[in-house]
């Protein structure tokens, strides 16, 4: 099922959660709304579940107008934060609750919450209380009580939120999976830009109410709409510079490809801490002198602090190589080296962007 | 788990940490005084209670309470009981109900306002009726000439008592229900409840110690008020008489054993009382640890 | 570009027809209703029937009658009786909700449990078995008359069920604060050398402060109003054991409804200004939260 949202605006008082809001969520696709908190993600997929009602705009199931349709008849399995799963009934009567209020056959409740309870690898669990299961339990049956009146589309509020890493990592997989053998239209709602990009086919990035961008994953890292989205996907380092008849200068570098400006014009330079190479000879304007000042190993990965000499402020910025990088070109902290910009996007002040790899 | 473990470890604590703990002579001398205040002030009056409704015998304690009047006075107060309750029940789930699931303007105000029958004097709850309802109001007077007597009679007795126990339901429904939040029955709504299947599978069963023990208080007050009942009965024995009221006639009338013979209803009517709360306070509290657990376990 | 947006937001809300917020939940309508249909009826037009009736009165009476000589008398009594009986409770409330959180010992959940005695028993039969104990011919009473301290049907009557009645309100006030008052602040004062002496009145006693205030200001409330278990217990002698409440219900007796009316005034005023006080008080400090949930547990308990 579809789920188109055309113009939707809701605010709390005089605070605007939903600014004329446009997203259209394909049927059967898995979509992720990010964004940092207080962006209205959440409202959104509140107004999705009919939880709140927009002020204007209008949101569409198929071809149906459910706007003003009340929760209960919208058909679609919600999961909440913290699960809400109900405290006073056993996992398998929390399953069965969305069968039972149709008024199910018995027979078919239990058929359906058996099926259910082995989709969610839950065996041995129905006759549990909510309180005595594990957090990834608990995020499992909330799950299965959504998905058991066969919904429409499924809406999954911080799915991850609440969990510990490991468990985590496990159930992002574990969704995708699902996903892929159940294939009903599924809108979750994160603020980890990681998880987002891992398990969605699509992502749409708010702020402050508005789409700032939407589409596929690689799309969206490779081809960031605007300063917002390229800060927030991605681990940037944001230089200060300008852009005059010459080119760009930020820090000691020079892009020479770039703008060019008559009159000169205070831009700001977007650099991916992965999209920095340390070299050890000089050989061209994107790469500038500077000295090691910090390393940390975490993993497979380095991650270095690099001062450029030239800089007429203590700025510094964020590295990342791998290990054997770090190892075969024999870098350490205080060594004097060259680092060579792979890929910048600048974004003057007004405006135009450019995205430049060399 | 660890933050759990923690906590019972701090809790264990509290009674064997050396740096903090009070030297022996003063914990004895601090509980023996506080048994010695408690047996004075509360279990004497109760063992005299007891004490006194048997000096005469048991044949006489059952007479005083076969008495004609004293059956009148538990009729009486079972009829303020079976109408003032019902309606403080309902009263008290649609206070919390609105207050705890709605925002609306003034909603201090109405928390004020349902704090008033315990800020007032029993005795103001009583005349406040009189006023609005006595002979020479407005409203006594019109209703008096239509031939419904309200003061001195029984609907006065059930205004009065349904006024001081409306707050009881709502008091313990209200933080019960503010710290369950919402979610559980919105929930339940997308899930395709219609609102009475949300009510009964969700609402109810999880707000039922609260009501319970609201209502047990609200019943508790409802049979033992006595001020405010006192003011607008008139004291007609064997007709506008609660069990209260009826205790004050008799041991006026110096028939101390009597008195105190129909006191014992009331007495064994409080031990239930707090039996109950007990339990309920029990269920509650192994209810909101079960909840601190989840959420320690669900912080990690 | 935020003014942009904000002119753009309001242009919406012009031209569009505007949705108005809606609650997924049911029943708001039904339930406020009920509620305020409910409060209006009970509370409201009948506590306005006090001024309306005070409203009818002449000023010059009003005074006459607040400050007859009996009345000053029983103001007297009442305002320096429960103020007397709030600090004795606070005295012994501390001690007891002190020994049942830090102590163990025979019997204690009894105990516990039996501290709401006074919220459980009906007032009147409350009034009957304590003028029993104190009473001339009483348990407790017999020996101190022989010491020549009368205590029923005096004014030291009145004292003791004002005790018995507000006793509860503190104990289960500082009860819970006392529970929460982690055992690391009390082993840091030890480990800086504080002797417990010191401890206590420096560090433990000003975070129970404001329980111990909210216990005093509900216990000395409710021994003002008190009237059940007064009446057997004081002798109701006018100018001497005779409570405010017991002067209201003579004059209502008497039919002088005008009379009865002013004095609940002032009672009114003064229970009001109780609450507010406590009230702001909670405002206040830091632990409201906390202390504000337990004056509702704790109110939901009151017996007039």
């Amino acid at each position: 099922m579809k789920i188109d949202i055309r113009k939707v605006s809701k605010a709390f008082g005089y605070f605007p959660a939903l600014d004329a809001v446009d997203v259209t969520v394909p049927s059967g696709e898995l979509v992720a709304l990010l964004g940092p908190s207080g962006s209205g993600k959440t409202t959104l997929l509140r107004v999705i579940a009919g939880l709140e009602t927009p002020e204007t705009g209008h949101v569409i199931f198929g071809e149906t107008d459910v706007t003003d349709h009340p929760v209960r008849t919208r058909n679609v399995g919600f999961v909440f934060q913290h699960y809400a799963l109900f405290q006073h009934m056993t996992v398998a009567q929390n399953i069965a609750f969305g069968l039972r209020v149709r008024k199910a056959s018995r027979a078919e409740t239990a058929e359906r919450v058996a099926e259910l309870v082995s989709l969610m690898q839950l065996d041995g669990l129905e006759r549990r209380l909510p309180s005595e299961l594990s957090g990834g339990q608990r995020q499992r049956v909330a799950l299965a009580r959504a998905l058991a009146p066969n919904p429409k589309v499924l809406l999954l509020d911080e799915p991850f939120g609440a969990l510990d890493a490991r468990v985590r990592q496990d159930l992002r997989r574990w969704l995708r999976r699902l996903h892929n053998d159940i294939h009903v239209t599924t809108v979750f709602v994160t603020h980890d830009q990681e998880e987002a990009f891992e398990v969605a086919d699509r992502v749409v990035i708010l702020n402050n109410g508005r789409v700032e961008q939407s589409g596929a994953p690689d799309d969206i890292f490779d081809h960031p709409a605007n300063a917002f989205v390229m800060d927030f996907v991605g681990n940037v380092n944001v230089l200060d510079g300008m852009i005059d008849h010459r080119g760009s200068h930020f820090c000691g570098l020079t892009f020479k490809d770039t703008y060019k400006a008559d009159i000169p014009v205070v831009a700001k330079a977007y650099i991916r801490s992965g999209d920095i190479e340390y070299c050890r000879s000089h050989d061209d304007s994107q790469s500038t002198k500077g000295i090691i000042t910090y390393a940390r190993r975490v993993g497979p990965v380095v991650r270095t602090l690099f001062s450029p000499k030239d800089s007429s402020d203590a700025a510094s910025m964020e590295v990342e190589l791998s290990l054997d990088d770090w190892r075969s070109k024999n870098l350490k902290v205080g060594a004097e080296v060259n680092a060579k910009v792979k890929r910048v996007r600048i974004f003057p002040e007004r405006g135009e962007y450019d995205n430049i790899s060399f | 788990m660890k933050p759990a473990m923690d906590m019972t470890a701090r809790a264990i604590r509290t009674n064997s940490s050396k740096g903090v703990s009070d030297p022996l002579w003063l914990r004895w001398g601090l509980i023996f005084t506080s048994l010695c205040f408690i047996f004075m002030v509360l279990i004497l009056p109760l063992v005299v209670v007891f004490q006194t409704a048997f000096r005469d015998g048991v044949p006489n304690y059952l007479n005083a309470l076969m008495d004609p009047d004293t059956v009148s006075a538990i009729k009486v107060t079972l009829l303020a009981v079976v109408i003032a309750v019902p309606l403080n029940i309902v009263f008290g789930f649609a206070a919390a109900w609105s207050i705890t699931r709605f925002d609306f303007p003034f909603k201090r105000f109405v928390l004020s306002l349902i704090d008033v029958p315990f800020a007032v004097s029993p005795v103001i709850s009583g005349m406040i009726f009189v006023l609005l309802f006595g002979a020479n109001s407005v409203i006594g007077g019109w209703l008096l000439e239509n031939g419904i007597k309200v003061i001195f009679a029984l609907p006065g007795i059930v205004i009065a008592t349904t006024f001081v126990t409306f707050p009881f339901v709502a008091r313990e429904l209200i933080p019960v229900m503010q710290s369950q939040g919402a979610d559980m029955e919105l929930a339940a709504l997308t899930l395709g409840a219609s609102p009475w299947q949300m009510l009964r599978m969700v609402t109810l069963p999880n707000i039922k110690w609260g009501l319970l023990y609201g209502t047990i208080l609200c019943t508790a007050r409802a049979v033992g008020e006595f001020g405010a009942v006192s003011v607008v009965s008139g004291h007609i024995r064997g007709e506008t008489n609660t069990l209260p009221l009826h205790v004050e006639v008799v041991y006026n009338e110096y028939h101390f054993s009597a008195a105190f013979a129909v006191a014992t209803l009331l007495v064994a009517m409080a031990f239930i009382t707090l039996g109950i709360k007990s339990v309920a306070e029990f269920m509650e509290k192994s209810r909101a640890s079960e909840n601190r657990k989840r959420t320690l376990e669900a912080a990690q | 570009m935020n003014m942009e947006r904000t002119a753009q937001m309001t242009a919406a809300k012009i031209t569009v027809c505007q949705r108005t917020h809606r609650n997924p939940l049911p029943g708001f309508k039904l339930s406020l209703g009920y509620c305020l249909a409910y409060l209006g009826l009970l509370v409201l037009i009948p506590l306005s029937t006090i001024v309306f009736e005070t409203a009818a009165m002449e000023w010059r009476d009003f005074i006459a009658v607040v400050t007859a000589p009996r009345a000053v008398a029983a103001y007297g009594l009442s305002f320096l009786g429960a103020l007397l009986a709030a600090t004795i409770n606070c005295i012994f409330g501390l001690m007891l909700a002190w020994v049942l959180v830090r102590y163990n010992f025979f019997a204690k959940k009894l105990i516990d449990a039996i501290i709401d005695l006074p919220f459980a028993v009906p007032t009147a039969v409350a009034g009957i078995a304590l003028t029993a104990v104190w009473g001339p011919n009483g348990p407790l009473g017999e020996p101190l008359g022989r010491a020549g301290i009368l205590v029923a049907y005096a004014r030291l009557g009145v004292l003791v069920a004002m005790v018995f009645v507000g006793l509860p309100f503190v104990v289960r006030t500082v009860q819970p604060v006392l529970e929460g008052l982690s055992v690391d602040v009390e082993e840091a004062a030890a480990t800086l050398g504080a002797g417990r002496v010191r401890t206590f009145f420096k560090v433990i006693l000003p975070h129970l402060a404001p329980a111990l205030f909210t216990g005093f200001a509900l216990s000395f409330a409710r021994a003002l109003g008190e009237y059940g278990s007064i009446v057997f217990i004081s002798g109701n002698m006018p100018h001497r054991t005779e409570i405010v409440p017991l002067l209201i219900m003579t004059k209502l007796e008497q039919f002088d409804y005008r009379g009865a009316t002013a004095l609940a005034l002032v009672m009114l005023l003064a229970s009001f200004t109780v609450l507010f006080i406590v009230n702001s008080v909670q405002w206040k400090t830091k632990h409201r939260s906390v202390s504000f949930a337990n004056v509702l547990r704790v109110r939901s308990f009151l017996k007039g």
